[in-house]
């Protein structure tokens, strides 16, 4: 976990020629909310959109224990190819080197689900507006990315994409704000909604499809030492063409959809129980199927607001 | 499960300590220690694996219990309901035939 040291710079101040070559030596320290990563790589074509995706974050400089160590290396091989190790071993074959970047950023969500049990993980997006949380627990295609790039640029702050790490005990979401990559026509999309999205390259034919990664709002990564207690959870769903509607719940049928949305809630056992139950008794939980991102994001803000009103 | 056949076994809820409950608003949600795994429960059930299946019932007696419980009849409709609900409650492993 993060080390008590206040890092002093950012990436972008360590500079683009200095991040290249600690990538090809001994690595860049990088904290990614609760996580200092050593990224390494010899993969060029990653050096500048790495760079600009990665330069509000913290640059851990020196030598330290960090939680995960990710380096992309280039194999021998006919064809170009990157191959992933985490903690010196690959977790899986070697991919198109074209798709590196997000080769990289899989390797990341693959080593944070292997080793955050700390916390209660949930598959959520998670965004933060006054002091509270919002939860989009969803499996892949469900549309959370897309909802959590559009909130993130309409006054949230960004949590996570990809998970929603909960400390037990507490209702708290942990902020872990990365790159949010983008699949298919949610690119477009977003381009229209927010054209001050910063987007990394366009990375095509992967097993998603197309992909491009959003930058974090650098004001979130730079508060991502700062929690937040649960106050909504949303099981968003898109559905083309689909009219919009957000309906609460029962609690308990929010329960169960959490419990199995959740990566280590059987293996917390009991405690994900507590924490599963602590959670939807203390938030809000609704259904929201959507189609137009401009809708949703304006009636979860209008959600927000009514509560803001409330207390 | 033979509802006839039923009708002759008593049931018992397994020890309190083997479960934990969670009430939420009208509904429970129970995590079985024993297997690691979690149910959602109605009231109805609630009421049987914490009120009356503390003691061995047949399950004509635990339907009467719990329709006195409920306020309603235990016709043969209720009392089918009880029995299908029993045959589940052992098969998730939350009550004991003896």
């Amino acid at each position: 976990m993060s080390s008590a040291h206040a890092p002093t710079r950012t990436i972008g101040e360590l500079g683009a020629a200095d991040f290249t070559r600690l990538l090809r030596s001994d690595g860049v320290g990088v904290r990614l909310g609760p996580f200092d990563v050593r990224l390494k790589s010899d993969v060029a074509a990653i050096d500048a959109p790495l760079f600009r995706l990665y330069r509000d974050y913290s640059w851990l400089e020196g030598e330290r224990v960090f939680n995960i160590h990710l380096a992309l290396t280039r194999p021998l091989s006919l064809r170009p190819r990157v191959r992933l190790l985490i903690d010196g071993r690959a977790p899986h074959a070697d991919l198109p080197a074209g798709q590196a970047l997000a080769v990289l950023e899989w390797g990341l969500n693959l080593a944070i689900a292997l080793r955050s049990h700390s916390w209660l993980m949930l598959h959520s997006a998670a965004v933060e507006r006054g002091g509270r949380a919002m939860l989009f627990p969803a499996w892949p295609g469900a549309g959370k990315t897309t909802l959590c790039v559009g909130l993130a640029h309409r006054g949230w702050r960004l949590f996570s994409d990809e998970f929603g790490l909960i400390r037990r005990g507490t209702c708290e979401a942990v902020p872990l704000p990365r790159p949010m990559p983008l699949k298919n026509a949610s690119i477009d999309v977003i381009r229209g909604f927010a054209p001050e999205a910063e987007l990394g390259p366009t990375i095509p034919n992967t097993r998603k499809g197309t992909i491009a990664h959003v930058k974090p709002p650098a004001a979130s990564v730079r508060a991502a030492h700062v929690p937040a207690r649960v106050r909504w959870i949303v099981f968003p769903q898109w559905l083309a063409g689909a009219p919009i509607e957000l309906t609460e719940i029962a609690r308990a049928e929010a329960f169960m959809t959490l419990a199995t949305n959740a990566f280590n809630y059987e293996m917390l056992g009991e405690e994900a129980f507590a924490a599963v139950g602590d959670l939807v008794a203390s938030a809000r939980c609704f259904r929201l199927r959507y189609s137009n991102l401009e809708e949703a994001v304006t009636l979860l803000n209008e959600l927000a607001d009514s509560d803001d009103a409330r207390h | 499960m033979n509802t006839s056949s039923n009708a002759v076994y008593q049931w018992r809820a397994r020890p309190a300590d083997e479960v934990v409950w969670r009430a939420l608003d009208e509904d429970y949600v129970l995590y079985h220690r024993p297997s690691g795994k979690t149910h959602f429960l109605n009231a109805a059930s609630r009421s049987l694996l914490s009120d009356i299946l503390t003691t061995p019932q047949t399950a004509a007696a635990a339907a009467d219990a719990l329709a006195s419980r409920s306020g309603v009849a235990a016709d043969a409709a209720f009392v089918a309901t009880v029995t299908d609900t029993l045959a589940q409650l052992d098969h998730l492993g939350l009550i004991d035939r003896v």
